[in-house]
């Protein structure tokens, strides 16, 4: 009797369970990153070595429920995903199967999990701005498309909100989204994910959830299935972000497998590829060349700080990893200054140059003018003489402070942004009240929308600050504070 | 030879031969299951047939059994002169997309020497003037030196680096090796176009072996950038070589080493560490009657100046830049802290007397201005006395003054960049310190090149 080929699948029996990590043997033409299946259920595990006896296994279930001897068969040679747009409004586990009670997903198309970044002239410089709707970001630490930028800080600053006011400000963009949820509670998530609703934003946002309550190995693999989703978007020619919230939770959980493997504990314990672990994400993140379609793929990582320390081992890493971090700062937090982004510490090394000419001409000098106001406020505790120039500036920084302050989930479009700094480079908001200042800045828009409408769509349609746009926008701010009597 | 992969854990795979085992550093081949070419390095043996090797493209996809082919030597990769301009992997292999450079001399990456047969040669001092004030002022960049630059994340490292080459490539028409350790890509990407951009492409070789790339690659990229460089050195050229980041070579090798299952030293660190480091710091020297002057990145993990890598590699090193977050937070670049940074070329004999003294000179009111820094938070400006007041005022300016827009970071500063000769920067430095800028606001010094 001759049994048919495919129908004989390499398979092992679990020999030995060693706190989180199976040991099979058999399959002996088992291949690394393989996907094995537990035999007559739908739980799966991953190859991570194998010597001449045994082979290694890491379970994305939980181990206690399996029996020694039990047998698994391959699923998968190659770790392929899945992917489409049919993840779009849904959340599903690491593995992609739905979380939220919907159908299962059906995409033919697959793509590696654990892909290849793209290489050096594979890519091409970052030149356009991802907008995020958050001014102080817009205009100061400016995101690039394809580029990876950091969330950074204490428990409960913010971070989260920053992410999701991004996603938000996404809508209508065309821009899909991934949230990856990581090692965090599942009550907190269905918090996230009412935002998601609210806004609207979950219609072009998929969800990826491990939360606490996973196993270590979906925990472990949920970012690259993110970072793989997020991939389709990018090769197929579009723009595409992805949040990691977060990965110091990821980091602790590689540790915790790693130790469990045995492996050599290095600073603060962690393993020696603790580095590598996020440095081969990360850079998946990117702008692919003209020739490979010119998609862009945003990375949004974020990180908590322990009492504000930046300088700790797996943040310091990931800040040197990513192209700039955004910094909150639980002082500022607590002082009501949201969102609460230290501008001192936060950075973006694409820069200036990838915003667009009018934003970039408005923007200029704020960061110099924030910092040396800020720096001023500390000296005024002890001097109480001020020079003219001095009170100046302070006065320039007093307004500039009340114009970055934003609520959540309130992105501010483009053209505003631009209209508002534009109005504080004129010097318009120092001279106004803080009453003043507050007002013009909530009716600068109404304002602007329906009384010159074909002012901001001329600024939307150029973002270039012409001589003439310049002159009807100063005298549009008069008009503004002379009938709504701001002063 | 012909072996088969026995076991495998992430990057480490042991390979079974037959009959013979190839030799440390030999160079094998094998495909992974999707039918992707696989190059691994021999690191060791273990047992008698068999040998445990590390992967230098990534082991996803190898298959327990599978075939593996000895090539019989080291990694070879080609010479520089053959790739100028353009961009290779750890292998020599082209990743810029166009065919390799047919019919030309191959080197490998490592010469294994049972017996020493050269003496090192001496180097006379030379200055290579870089054009950027503060540098060639207190830590002047000498032919043959190796100088680190040395920072946490984010501090401006890169961006230094690209200004040096730009700038000396550009004046002193050396031929240049650019390895990236262990770094961003988009950074490879961009290094490419600014080059071309600034038109010094043509005397650029580079390699990358970044850090989505396996700890094999990455450990060994600094050897295919310094054969690279001894490539031009064999031609009697003397050329510029920098590693970004040096750093990434030592985390690769420790990532090695606990995969591997040795036991690990200070921090988690690899037992070899410094044998790793002297090993690479001693290939790069005088021979072949040509320098190469290495300027290296350090990475200073956690910002502790302190740990066992960084101080391994200083200690290999002529001069050392450090970067401060103190300096950035207050706006001054480049952030390179003169009171940390130190230089061993920084005596009369070999600058000569005035550019010596004038450097003293900024370094003692730079440490004064420390001190009395602290003072003034407390008590204020106006109780210092009229002499320290001076001094503070002065140190301000020279502090400003020391700043400079950079040429290949004008897209973030939207300033032009600026190459300030080395007489306009010690004569700009006499000036203020002579109090001839007394009355003149401090900004007014702030990130420009020479004093008008």
């Amino acid at each position: 009797m001759t049994i048919p080929l495919f129908e004989v699948k390499d398979s092992g029996r679990i020999k030995e369970i060693k706190e989180g990590i199976l040991l099979l043997e058999g399959l002996p033409t088992c291949i690394y990153g393989q996907i094995l299946k537990l035999v007559g259920i739908e739980a799966y595990g991953m190859v991570l070595g194998f010597d001449e006896r045994l082979v290694s296994v890491l379970p994305f279930f939980p181990t206690a429920g399996v029996d020694l001897g039990q047998e698994m068969i391959v699923d998968r040679e190659f770790f392929r995903l899945p992917v489409g747009e049919s993840y779009l409004g849904r959340i599903v586990s690491a593995l992609g199967i739905p979380m939220d009670g919907k159908a299962k997903i059906k995409e033919k198309e697959t793509l590696p999990v654990f892909y290849e970044a793209p290489g050096v002239m594979e890519r091409q410089p970052l030149t356009d701005l991802f907008p995020t709707g958050i001014k102080i970001l817009d205009t100061m630490i400016p995101v690039g498309k394809g580029q990876r930028e950091l969330i950074l800080g204490d428990r409960q600053t913010g971070k989260t909100a920053i992410a999701l006011d991004t996603i938000i400000n996404q809508k209508g963009r065309g821009v899909p989204c991934v949230y990856c949820w990581i090692g965090g509670a599942a009550a907190n998530l269905a918090k996230v994910l009412k935002i998601l609703t609210e806004s609207g934003a979950i219609e072009y946002t998929a969800v990826i959830s491990a939360d606490a309550s996973s196993s270590m190995g979906e925990q472990y693999l949920a970012p690259y299935v993110a970072a793989t989703l997020g991939e389709y978007f990018m090769q197929k020619g579009g723009d595409s972000l992805v949040v990691f919230d977060d990965l110091t939770k990821h980091a602790w959980m590689y540790r915790q497998i790693s130790l469990l493997m045995g492996r050599a504990p290095g600073r603060e314990a962690y393993p020696g590829d603790i580095f590598y672990l996020h440095s081969q994400l990360v850079e998946r993140s990117g702008r692919l060349s003209e020739k490979l379609g010119g998609g862009s793929m945003t990375f949004l990582p974020i990180m908590e700080t322990l009492q504000g320390d930046i300088t700790g081992y797996v943040q310091s890493n990931m800040v040197s990893m990513t192209d700039g971090q955004i910094y909150l700062n639980s002082e500022l937090f607590n002082e009501g200054f949201r969102p609460a982004i230290d501008i001192g510490l936060s950075v973006s090394r694409i820069g200036g140059k990838i915003q667009p000419p009018a934003l970039k001409e408005v923007s200029k000098g704020l960061r110099l003018g924030y910092l040396q106001y800020t720096e001023l406020l500390r000296l005024m505790r002890l001097r109480t003489k001020m020079s003219d120039e001095a009170k100046e500036k302070m006065r320039r920084g007093e307004a500039l402070t009340t114009m970055l302050m934003q609520g959540v989930a309130k992105p501010v479009e483009l053209v505003e942004e631009v209209m508002l700094f534009f109005a504080f480079s004129k010097k318009v908001l120092e001279i106004l009240s803080p009453e003043g200042r507050i007002k013009f800045q909530n009716e600068l828009m109404k304002y602007a929308l329906e009384n010159t409408p074909e002012l901001v769509e001329k600024i939307k349609e150029k973002c270039d600050l012409t001589p003439e746009i310049q002159a009807e926008l100063t005298s549009m701010f008069g008009d503004l504070c002379r009938e709504k009597e701001i002063f | 030879m012909k072996g088969r992969i026995v076991a495998l854990y992430g990057p480490v795979v042991d390979v079974q031969f037959k009959e013979g085992l190839p030799r440390i550093y030999e160079k094998l081949i094998t495909y992974n299951c999707e039918g992707n070419k696989v190059a691994m390095e021999v690191s060791g043996y273990c047992g008698e047939d068999k040998v445990r090797c590390i992967g230098i493209s990534p082991t996803y996809g190898l298959r327990r059994g599978d075939d593996v082919e000895s090539t019989g030597g080291p990694i070879a990769i080609p010479d520089a002169a053959s790739i100028t301009g353009r961009i290779i992997n750890v292998l020599g292999v082209p990743v810029d997309g166009k065919p390799s450079p047919e019919n030309v001399e191959h080197f490998p990456i490592r010469r294994v020497m049972l017996t020493r047969k050269e003496a090192v040669g001496v180097e006379e001092p030379e200055m290579m003037v870089t054009g950027i004030k503060v540098l060639d002022l207190l830590f002047p960049l000498m032919k043959g030196s190796k100088s680190g630059i040395v920072g946490g994340a984010a501090l401006g490292k890169s961006v230094l680096t690209l200004e040096i080459i730009n700038n000396i490539t550009k004046i002193l028409k050396c031929p240049c090796v650019f390895c990236g350790a262990g770094e961003r890509t988009r950074e490879g990407n961009e290094l490419f176009f600014e080059l071309e951009a600034a038109g010094v492409l043509d005397r650029v070789a580079m390699t990358f072996g970044q850090m989505n790339e396996s700890p094999g690659a990455r450990f060994e990229i600094v050897n295919t950038g310094i054969t690279l460089a001894e490539s031009f050195q064999r031609k009697g050229e003397d050329v510029l070589l920098f590693i970004d980041n040096v750093y990434r070579y030592i985390q690769a090798g420790s990532e090695l080493s606990t995969l591997l299952g040795r036991i690990p030293s200070e921090s988690g660190y690899q037992a070899t560490m410094v044998s790793e480091v002297g090993e690479v710091h001693e290939r790069i020297r005088r021979q072949w009657g040509a320098s190469i002057t290495s300027v290296e990145a350090v990475y200073v993990p956690a910002d502790d100046l302190t740990d066992p890598a960084v101080v391994t590699i200083l200690a290999f090193l002529d001069a050392s830049l450090v970067f401060s977050r103190e300096y950035i937070k207050l706006g001054l670049y480049p952030a390179i802290d003169p009171l940390r940074s130190a230089s061993s070329f920084m005596s009369a004999v070999i600058v000569g007397d005035r550019h010596f003294n004038v450097g003293q000179e900024v370094k003692r009111v730079l440490r004064k201005f420390e001190d009395l820094s602290r003072l003034v938070a407390i008590v204020g400006l106006e109780e210092l006395s009229d002499s320290d007041r001076r001094d503070f005022e002065r140190a301000k300016r020279i502090r400003s003054f020391l700043t400079q827009p950079f040429f290949v970071a004008e897209a973030y500063t939207g300033k032009k960049g600026q190459y300030v000769p080395l007489e306009q920067t010690i004569q700009g430095c006499e000036k203020i310190l002579r109090g001839d800028y007394d009355d003149i606001p401090e900004d007014r010094l702030y990130m420009v090149g020479a004093l008008e």
